[in-house]
This record gives structure tokens, C-alpha cells and sequence, in this order.
């Protein structure tokens, strides 16, 4: 047997310093090797194309292994080619290795975005470009990976981007990896699946395996937020549209972020807005509108509240009798504010979701420095665990 | 609506669904406003729903929004079950024509009247938060039901 280097793949990346390659990357090795693989069994069809099947032994014949990971800064995990010295798998092309070119072939397609019709006709292409859906998954926004001949570190520069247009070019959908914190709506054991509302109120389908299932219930009954990890389905304009495999569904660790529980999505202007779009006789023939130096003077207090107490943003509603209604739904408890503008009046319940207990107060907002105790009543409630 | 005898006999099916129509500015990004599972002052502590086990959520709207030409953003649901968790009665109430313009055999109502307002706050807040957890159950129209 004799090894040859095969590849440089360079990590970039906060992760990869120190010559350090994280367990979770090391996917991408094998991912490599199959993509190569793949280019060298489309080479072949291409030029081959009334035969049927491969070669004997033609996977085979691209064995890897990684040998070490080198140099500081960057990952340099050093690749080499194990070959089997008797010549127990000659050559397809004479003068020509298959898998060196197809090498050569996939450092050349990242760095055009694509391969040439004169390199692989379209129809093997989309084999190959495919297959790109599984190298680069776990790379993270601001990372990459330069694919280059051994010894030559500026080879060409893969990154998440890269793999997405090279993997629509195939398909009009791709996968890649997600990691969301949110809140399980509407389970369903049967299907094996879950809503996810996420904390900025977007929602996906999530199939998730039954392992997963019992955290994903306590989820639903508690509305504890759950970390969900796995490999998500976007749109061609990255957009993502469904969690297709959970490969983790975990309980939040605390303070991490995005933990706290969801506010409403929309600002607190747009929602005052709307409360002033609202015309006398809109519920009933006795609801009022709201006048618009009462509802400036509702905006001030709630972004000073929310800001000085950072607490996450209410749902603001109307009522008939023509308060304004903000309420959060706590880790702990339900918290409404009702708030009378004219008077400066907010009459403030509390209800505990595991017990009957329910705390209520009145702030007169007239008097300063009642706004602070009204974010305190609030922070304790919505911070309670 | 008729008025419930004194010995009327709650709804025991802890499984049976209840359905509540939301009016469109009480749903908020989705959400329904604690306020729509409580009654109003007008509704003299009974909140109107209508029975799962005789209507379907789709039926439920269409008999509050087509024939009664209320709005409505959508239904929504609470269990039997949890209502009586929280020490809400839930009585049958079905309606008919006349006095009322259309029948509604289906109609009940989860009972409020023992409570005073910042109890019925508090339970009406939880029982949104179950409707919520559960997502609408009929959307007639995603923009409607998503409010805002």
C-alpha cells in the first residue's frame, strides 16, 4: 500500500484555530471523499455512456484517510490517498488517474459556481451538484473551506453561500443544518411531528423521532422553550420552510440566547397604530375610538417599561370599553396590563399557570416613578421560573 | 339564548372540544387576547362556545359568521377537561328559532357568574393559553386570522 497527499481542505474559521478540528466537522471529510467519488462515477457514465454499470471494485478504488491536522491559525487536516501498490485497480484512462481528476473537476466547480457542459454534460453535473448539499453543512456563516491541490493553500474558497448556488442549480430546494429556540404548538404522535413557533413568531413543521417526543410534550403542556437541532428545508430564496429531521430536541439552557420567552413580533408603534386605526362603534355600538394624544402617551410609557426593564414585547389589544390591553405569556404567568388612557390608570393580574394563586395591583401612572414600579411588578412576574 | 335551569347538568366529557369565535382585532400575530375566553359585561358571566361533539370547528364558524354575520377570525378550542380543571362549569345551551333568528343546537357556554373580574381574568388568561398552545382550528382567511 502507498499513501499520496490527496487534498488540501483549509478550515477557516474562530473554530478551526489552534489546529483544532471539531468533532461536528469531521462529517465534511466523508462528505468530501463522496462528492469526489460521485464526480468520478459521472466522469465515467459521461464518457462511457452505454455502459450500465461501473467498474468492479470502482468505490473502492478512492480510498482516504486523514493522516493529521496541521498548522495553527487554520485547520489543515492533511488528506491522503491510500492505494493499493500491487495495482489491484488499474487506471480507466491510461496517463490519466479518474479520481485525481475528478479532484480537480470539483476545486474547479467552486470556484466557477458550476461545471462546464464541456467538463460534465448537464445531466451529470446535477449528479454531482447534489451531492455538494452534503459538504460544507456544518459550516457556519462566517466560515469557509479553500478545496486545493496538495501543498497549495489558495485553493478555491467554499463556503455556505457557495453551497447553496451550486446545490439550486440542481434541485430548487436545498438542506442545511438549523439550530432554533421556540415553543412546540400542536403536536402530533402520529405523524411523528411538531409546530414549532419560534421566538420571532415564525412556525415550522418539525419531524422528529419518538425519542425526541417526550421533551417536545412537556414543551406543549409547560410552554418551555426547546432547542431543536437538525437539518431544515429552504426555498431558492433561502428561506426556510420546514425542520425535515430533528437530529436534538432539548430543554434551553438558562439565559441562552433567545431564551426568554417569545414577545409579540410586531413593535409596539405598529400596534399603537393600529389601535388608532380603530373607528368608534368597532366592536359595538358603545366602543370608542382611541384619541391620539392618549395613545403617544401609551407608546411612551410602554417603550420606557420594555427598554428600562428589557422585557419582551406585549400583545396589545383593544377592548370594547376602550382601554388598552397589553398581555405577556410567561414562563410562570399571565400577565395582563389594562390600561384606562384617560385616567392614567393601569389595574395589573397576574395568574400563576401551576397553581391558583393570582397576584393583581394598581399603578396610577399619574405619580412619578410608578412606571418603575410597574416594570418591577412585571420583570418579577415574567422572570419567575 | 335560553336561560339554564338550576339543575342543569354540566358537560362531563373531559375530551369534548369546546369552540369559541374570536372577533378579528382580538388576534394579534396569531395569538387571541386572553379577553376573548372570558365574557364580556354584556354577556352576564356566560362565555358562548359550541359543543364538539355536535358541531365541527369549520360549522362553528360558519354559524357565527355567515348566519349570525358576526366577525370572527377563527376558531379556537378549549377542552371540557380544562375547563373543570379550573373550577369552570361548562352547561349545554342550545338556542332556538324563535326566539332567537337561527337554532343552534350546538351552542353552550362556560359558566363565569360565581366569579369576580380578576378571577375571571385569570381563568380567561388560562384558557387562552391553552387555545393558543393548540393553534387556531379553522382559519378562514390567514390574514384575518392573523390580525394585526
Amino acid at each position: 500500500m502507498k499513501k499520496s497527499p490527496f487534498v488540501t481542505l483549509v478550515f477557516q474559521g474562530r473554530r478551526f484555530g489552534e489546529a483544532a478540528m471539531p468533532l461536528e466537522t469531521l462529517p465534511e471529510l466523508a462528505a468530501y471523499r463522496d462528492l469526489v467519488l460521485e464526480a468520478a462515477k459521472a466522469l465515467f457514465q459521461a464518457r462511457n455512456p452505454t455502459r450500465q454499470r461501473l467498474p468492479r471494485g470502482f468505490e473502492t478504488g478512492l480510498q482516504l484517510v486523514l493522516e493529521k491536522v496541521i498548522e495553527g491559525g487554520s485547520a489543515l487536516p492533511q488528506i491522503s490517498r491510500v492505494q493499493d501498490d500491487l495495482g489491484l485497480f488499474p487506471t480507466l484512462f491510461p496517463g490519466v488517474d479518474q479520481f485525481e481528476e475528478a479532484r480537480n473537476i470539483i476545486e474547479r466547480g467552486i470556484a466557477q459556481g458550476g461545471f462546464d457542459d464541456s467538463v460534465l454534460p448537464p445531466d451529470y453535473a446535477k449528479q454531482v451538484l447534489s451531492r455538494f448539499g452534503a459538504f460544507g453543512r456544518t459550516l457556519a456563516p462566517d466560515e469557509a473551506i479553500l478545496v486545493g491541490v496538495p501543498g497549495n493553500r489558495n485553493g478555491s474558497r467554499y463556503t455556505r453561500e457557495v453551497r447553496r448556488r451550486l446545490v439550486l442549480q440542481a434541485q430548487p430546494t436545498y438542506e442545511d443544518e438549523v439550530d432554533l429556540v421556540g415553543e412546540v404548538r400542536a403536536a402530533d404522535k402520529d405523524s411523528e411531528g411538531f409546530n414549532l413557533r419560534t421566538t420571532d413568531g415564525a412556525r415550522y413543521p418539525v419531524r422528529v423521532p419518538p425519542l425526541f417526543f417526550p421533551v417536545a410534550l412537556r414543551s406543549l403542556t409547560s410552554s418551555a422553550l426547546v432547542r431543536v437541532r437538525g437539518t431544515g428545508l429552504f426555498d431558492n430564496t433561502g428561506k426556510l420552510t420546514r425542520i425535515t429531521t430533528a437530529s436534538d430536541v432539548s430543554m434551553t439552557e438558562e439565559d441562552s440566547e433567545g431564551a426568554r420567552r417569545p414577545g409579540c413580533p410586531t413593535p409596539v408603534e405598529a400596534q399603537v397604530r393600529s389601535l388608532a386605526a380603530l373607528s368608534k362603534g368597532w366592536f359595538d355600538e358603545s366602543s370608542p375610538s382611541y384619541q391620539r394624544g392618549e395613545l403617544e402617551w401609551l407608546e411612551g410609557l410602554l417603550k420606557g417599561v420594555l427598554d428600562g426593564f428589557e422585557l419582551p414585547t406585549p400583545y396589545l389589544y383593544p377592548t370594547p370599553e376602550g382601554l388598552a390591553r397589553a398581555e405577556w405569556s410567561g414562563v410562570k404567568w399571565e400577565v395582563i396590563v389594562s390600561m384606562n388612557l384617560s385616567e392614567r390608570v393601569a389595574d395589573v393580574v397576574a395568574a400563576r399557570i401551576d397553581s391558583d394563586r393570582v397576584d393583581e395591583d394598581r399603578f396610577s401612572l399619574m405619580h412619578p416613578g410608578t412606571e418603575s414600579k410597574l416594570g418591577r411588578f412585571l420583570i418579577e412576574h415574567l422572570e419567575a421560573s | 339564548m335560553t336561560s339554564p335551569v338550576s339543575d342543569a347538568v354540566p358537560l362531563s366529557d373531559p375530551q369534548e372540544m369546546l369552540f369559541r369565535q374570536v372577533h378579528p382585532n382580538f388576534v394579534r400575530d396569531g395569538r387571541p387576547s386572553s379577553q376573548a375566553f372570558r365574557p364580556t359585561k354584556k354577556d352576564e358571566g356566560k362565555l358562548s362556545v359550541a359543543r364538539g361533539s355536535m358541531t365541527s370547528a369549520e360549522n362553528a364558524f360558519r354559524h357565527h359568521a355567515e348566519r349570525l354575520q358576526l366577525p370572527s377570525a377563527g376558531t379556537w378550542g378549549v377542552l371540557v377537561g380544562e375547563c373543570i380543571g379550573l373550577q369552570l362549569q361548562t352547561f349545554p345551551d342550545p338556542t332556538s328559532a324563535p326566539p332567537e333568528p337561527f337554532a343552534d343546537p350546538a351552542h353552550a357556554f362556560v359558566d363565569f357568574r360565581e366569579l369576580s373580574n380578576n378571577q375571571a381574568e385569570a381563568r380567561g388568561a388560562k384558557l387562552a393559553r391553552q387555545a393558543a398552545m393548540r393553534d387556531c382550528l379553522y382559519v378562514p382567511d390567514r390574514k384575518a386570522a392573523l390580525g394585526g
